[in-house]
């Protein structure tokens, strides 16, 4: 998010109420030209009023070049070279003050003051010619009362003027104080007209501006004194209409001392007999925005010079009020909005979503539906795509998001590719499913949020909470478990609702992984065995190394009750290094006890490790410890792995198998069945999925597949491993089917160290007896 | 540590940690006083120390030369950080000319009291390059009003360098010392002058966290609320502060020394070190002023952006010089800094910096705030790293 465009905006209010605090003229023109210095980083600085240095900074105590600054306020100089400094760029604005006057900046080095700067600096300039009337008005007050003090008695005007002057003080004070505290625009505009009504006396006071959309029009958005059937007419009128139209369209004060004459009068109130009317215009930097317009009804009213300064104070105050207001806008805009999607960002969302869970619960029967959104593979489109790229595809999906909404809705990103939608005011759950199938129907077009037409699908968790009893966060966090439930699901609408058992399984998988994380440190994980068998001859080939959990109260953990948690958290980095180690140890360990027999290890390697920056390093490093030969371990990946295959895992692989290492795809046959890159990677091993192998004997089908299978490896020139073999039948159709190796609960289950040292023992000793085959039905558990 | 010397100047630190006041004192200067004509020297010295004793010490030592120092959260010398330690800095030579001031009962006239101390440069023998060195009380007040005072005196021609005295973190009372006087609530400084040139460098190393807040209530150091929430609780929540913090001040101090607030200005972000938090009214206290109405963010940092910030410095502090080798640094560090790198890193920085340096040696100490005016008027930071080479 980029805002440091908008550092101008902040330093209005700043400055207003930093020089609202002086006391008297000099020190608030002091400090004001120190503190717009400061502002714009500007190193000098001066204050220059009919024609003499008033206030200076950035110079050597007494030692301001008087004469320079002169004629660079003048706008004679647009540079000016200080003593020991240097050239410096010249910035100045008028004080438009009774008496002449200007402001100016000089800033060290070549480059020159901006737009933005130059508007900042004569909205200052602006704001301190108001403070300095405004205690120009309290030293006079200060005066008449020392005065009236005495004379107060036989002075009864004095005394008027005396109160008046207070009053004004007051009404100036309150309306400035409320800006400085960044009141909403609204509260700012009706204190003005308030404090006109006090200030002049007058029944009629309007204030308008310049409609924004359409300049030729101007709103009423404060009034007072205007009857109920009038102001429907004035509420949007031509922008050069009445007194008011004449001080926007002029730019100047207008007073006007008998309105049913004045040419730019309104007939409505020229009818009701309005008798005079005066007009400021109001700006916006430069631009004029708007006008101030007090009138009244009473014959004997004439508008004198105190009554010119308390229109123009507060026309004044107004101007400012309005610049703020403006650039508060767009910083509350920008602060509340994601940059990148122009929708709400989480603060925002949060702040929404809690109001309509309050309103809901004061609504009968009203739920609010939550839809939490994220895009499936986003790291992977953003890969492919690059930053830019994948900017966009953020941008088009909330375009989309917002396309699939009533105005009503909250669309939000909540950071990253993380979107939320939240619908309020429902009558059914039905509604947030709808809108969710919408957005899958949208995204169903490629070209809806990727200009390359890439497929980009999102996975969509629906939370209702009826009659907003939920609060905010869990309401979030269940439609975000509900996203997790679509996302696992898979499938072409991925949607799904809340369902308090999605709590329960996390809650669940929470604890899973508290208990992973003590299993990881206390160590309580095993190894275990299972060997891998030549069909052909029965002999031992090579051995399979899984993990098992050793819980201390559950006892013995199968791998699919943690894997999958350990995947997700991470643990099964130290986890599968250990397995690693422990495994490649144990196979040197029998490669030196029977040196004439070939035993593969084979250990599997999970996504999550390949992605580990140093996994080739480790594979290594633990044979070269063990003193393994890299050709009798084989690494086992899963087919999806390939699936998703990227540079840097393409790479790492090429790396093991160059060091010897050999590689087998495991569960061969579930995932896509892409060939191509069996032939890429040059693997050694397929290993046929256990679920083609169970029944085979009976199933046609499933045959029809390993035979396909075993065909490739044969074609390929790669081993083939059946998994899961668990009876007499299921191994000699894989027999007739060429099928090389197997392994399976026919010939043993995983077994811990010393049965497996035993089991390779009795086989060695079957084989050198020439009684092949003989040795499996024997071992079999 | 041996003295640097150019054919005019010499600049020399020397170090103690002995727990003795007048032994420290005479051991650092013995450390420092290595040249002929000392024109200042300046003492970085733990709180712990009885103060008087260790400045008899060292001005029996350099027998009276002018002297300015303050007491830290922490001292730094090129043989490496420490704390409960006294270093001092001597330069000297023809070519150095300076004159100091002192101001006290500060912290109900802070701007008064920076000019006051700024006008001592009229009293330095004029020298081509000169910048004036400050050391204030941090808890004193507003100290960008120090630095507006000073600057309403020197000008934009003179830079301004120094830091905020620290009390190793108790942040209760922090000390100035000025020849052999020990003050409270004031401001040291220097005048000094080179037939040299000096360089400044400033860098923070902290980056925006999340999103940009509103600061919607606030009066001059106390932000009350950010986006209409009550500001500790915002604060609390979106950097995910644990329990303790939330309830204990000394928790929340050490938490908050790395967690700052940055402030939208014109050339980036200023950041605002966060002291204390009210547990009662939920609002927050800085170091310095928050403005009401303008956006702000929290900040955080990380070993390796504080130490490139570190790195950045002394390659800025280092550019006048123009390949020139430094006759020496001076290093104005923030505490907050120090919390973020940890025992091991401030380590690592020292000898960076040490490294930076060319050889030449450093002095320095953790501060409460520092200061570095070189453009524009601001000069007072927050969480900043301050290095000035001398040549």
């Amino acid at each position: 998010m980029t805002l440091s465009g908008d550092w101008s905006a902040q330093q209005l209010p700043e400055f207003l109420a930093a020089v609202s605090a002086y006391a008297d003229e000099k020190s608030a023109l002091q400090g004001a030209v120190e503190l717009a210095a400061e502002a714009l980083e500007a190193e000098i600085g001066a204050i220059v009023r009919r024609g003499k240095l008033v206030a200076s900074v950035g110079f050597r105590r007494e030692q301001a070049p008087e004469m320079d600054l002169i004629e660079a306020a003048a706008g004679r100089k647009a540079s000016l070279l200080v003593d020991g400094l240097g050239e410096c760029q010249v910035l100045v604005a008028p004080l438009d003050d009774s008496q002449p006057g200007h402001i100016l900046l000089g800033r060290y080095g070549e480059l020159g003051f901006d737009r933005t700067e130059a508007n900042l600096l004569r909205a200052m300039g602006r704001i301190l010619v108001l403070t300095i009337k405004m205690l120009r008005l309290t030293a006079k007050e200060r005066r008449l009362r020392g005065v009236s003090d005495r004379r107060a008695e036989d002075n009864a005007d004095l005394l008027l003027q005396v109160r008046q002057r207070q009053t004004l003080l007051e009404r100036l004070g309150d309306i400035r104080a409320s800006i400085s505290a960044g009141a909403p625009l609204e509260r700012v505009q009706e204190a003005i007209v308030d404090g006109a009504v006090d200030l002049l006396g007058d029944e009629v006071v309007g204030l308008r501006l310049v409609d924004p959309d359409d300049p030729a029009v101007s709103i009423l958005v404060a009034f007072r004194g205007i009857r109920a059937e009038m102001v429907e007419s004035l509420r949007r009128s031509p922008v050069e209409l009445g007194v008011g139209g004449q001080a926007i369209t002029e730019g100047r004060l207008v007073v006007v001392r008998d309105y049913r004459c004045a040419p730019d009068m309104i007939p409505a109130f020229a009818d009701n007999q309005l008798q005079t009317a005066m007009a400021a215009p109001l700006r916006d930097g430069t631009r004029i925005v708007g006008s101030l317009t007090v009138a009244s009804y009473r014959a004997d009213r004439r508008y004198t010079d105190r009554d010119n300064e308390a229109l123009v104070a507060l026309s004044e105050l107004a101007n400012i009020a309005i610049t703020d207001a403006r650039h508060s806008a767009s910083i509350q805009h920008q602060a509340f909005h994601d940059a990148l999607t122009g929708l709400a960002n989480r603060a925002l969302f949060m702040d929404r979503l809690d109001r309509g869970l309050a309103r809901a619960r004061q609504k009968a029967g009203a739920h609010v539906g939550l839809l939490f959104l994220d895009l499936d593979g986003f790291k992977a489109i953003n890969d492919s795509l690059g930053h830019a790229g994948g900017d966009e595809v953020l941008q088009r999906f909330g375009e989309t998001l917002r396309k699939c909404l009533r105005e009503t809705d909250t669309a939000a990103r909540l950071g990253g590719d993380e979107f939320a939608v939240l619908i309020e005011d429902m009558a059914t759950n039905d509604e947030a499913i709808l809108v969710a199938r919408r957005i899958a129907h949208e995204l169903s077009d490629p070209r809806a949020v990727s200009k390359d037409g890439i497929e980009v699908t999102s996975s969509i968790g629906i939370a209702v909470a009826e009659g907003g009893t939920d609060d905010a966060q869990s309401l979030l966090r269940n439609a975000d478990l509900a996203m997790y439930q679509a996302k696992r699901a898979g499938g072409s609408e991925r949607w799904a609702i809340f369902e308090p058992d999605m709590y329960t399984a996390l809650v669940n998988r929470r604890d899973l992984e508290a208990d992973l994380t003590r299993a990881v440190a206390r160590q309580e994980f095993v190894v275990q065995y299972q060997p891998i068998i030549r069909l052909d001859t029965g002999r031992l080939s090579g051995v399979e190394a899984l993990v098992r959990w050793m819980h201390p109260t559950r006892g013995l953990v199968p791998p699919v009750d943690f894997i999958t948690s350990a995947e997700e958290t991470g643990l099964i980095v130290p986890i599968g290094g250990w397995v690693l180690q422990t495994a490649v140890k144990q196979a040197c360990a029998w490669h030196h006890r029977y040196p004439d027999e070939v035993i593969t290890m084979s250990v599997n390697l999970s996504p999550r490790q390949m992605r580990e920056d140093n996994v080739v390093e480790e594979v290594l490093r633990a044979l070269s410890e063990a003193g393994l030969p890299p050709s009798l371990l084989v690494l086992e990946i899963t087919e999806s792995m390939f699936m998703r295959e990227t540079g840097s895992t393409i790479d790492k692989l090429r790396r093991l198998r160059d060091a010897g290492v050999r590689l087998a795809i495991d569960d061969f046959g579930t995932g896509y069945s892409s060939l191509g890159y069996l032939q890429r990677f040059s693997v050694d091993v397929l290993k046929i999925d256990r679920s083609f192998v169970d029944g085979i004997d009976k199933n046609l089908d499933r045959s029809a597949l390993a035979h396909t299978i075993i065909n490739i490896g044969q074609d390929l020139n790669l081993k083939t491993v059946a998994e899961g073999i668990e009876t007499r039948e299921e191994l000699d159709h894989l027999r007739a089917l060429d099928c090389q190796y197997g392994q399976g609960y026919y010939f043993a289950r995983p077994m811990n160290l010393n049965d497996m040292g035993r089991f390779i023992r009795r086989g060695i000793k079957a084989s050198t007896s020439h009684r092949p085959g003989h040795l499996l039905p024997a071992i079999r558990r | 540590m041996a003295p640097l010397k150019s054919s005019q100047r010499w600049f020399a630190v020397g170090t103690s940690n002995h727990p003795d006041a007048d032994t420290a004192g005479a051991e650092a200067a013995a450390g420092a006083l290595t040249g002929d004509e000392p024109k200042l020297l300046v003492v970085f010295a733990s709180d712990s120390y009885d103060l008087v004793q260790l400045l008899a010490a060292i001005n029996r030592r350099s027998g009276g030369a002018p002297l300015i120092g303050c007491t830290t959260a922490g001292e730094i010398a090129s043989s490496g950080p420490d704390e409960a330690s006294v270093v001092v800095t001597a330069l000297g030579g023809p070519g150095f000319s300076c004159a100091t001031a002192c101001a006290t009962n500060v912290s109900s006239h802070l701007r008064e009291s920076g000019a006051q101390v700024a006008s001592c440069f009229s009293k330095v023998e004029d020298r081509p390059y000169r910048t004036l060195l400050l050391l204030t009380d941090g808890l004193a007040g507003d100290q960008a009003e120090v630095v507006r005072g000073a600057y309403s005196v020197v000008g934009a021609t003179v830079p301004l360098v120094g830091g905020c005295a620290g009390d190793d973190l108790r942040m209760k009372r922090t000390r100035q010392l000025f020849g052999d006087r020990v003050l409270e609530d004031a401001i040291v400084a220097a005048a000094l002058g080179s037939d040299s040139v000096m360089g400044l460098g400033v860098k923070h190393g902290w980056r925006r966290v999340g999103e940009p807040m509103l600061v919607t209530s606030s009066s001059e150091n106390r932000v009350h609320s950010l986006d209409d929430k009550p500001a500790l609780d915002v604060y609390l929540d979106r950097l995910g502060a644990s329990p303790a913090v939330a309830t204990d001040p000394a928790a929340f101090t050490q938490f908050a020394i790395t967690h700052p607030l940055g402030l939208n200005k014109r050339s980036g972000e200023e950041v605002r070190f966060v002291g204390e938090a009210n547990f009662t009214d939920r609002s927050l206290g800085c170091i310095a002023e928050v403005p009401q109405g303008g956006l702000a963010w929290f900040m955080e940092g990380d070993s390796e952006s504080v130490l490139e910030a570190t790195d950045a410095a002394c390659v800025d502090a280092l550019a006048p010089l123009a390949g020139r080798p430094p006759l020496g640094f001076l290093a104005f560090d923030c505490i907050a800094r120090k919390g973020v790198l940890g025992d091991s890193g401030i380590h690592q920085e020292v000898s960076r910096i040490g490294r930076l340096a060319n050889g030449a040696p450093v002095a320095g100490f953790y501060t409460y705030g520092e200061i570095a005016r070189t453009h524009g008027m601001r000069g007072f930071h927050n969480q900043t790293l301050v290095i000035l080479a001398l040549s």
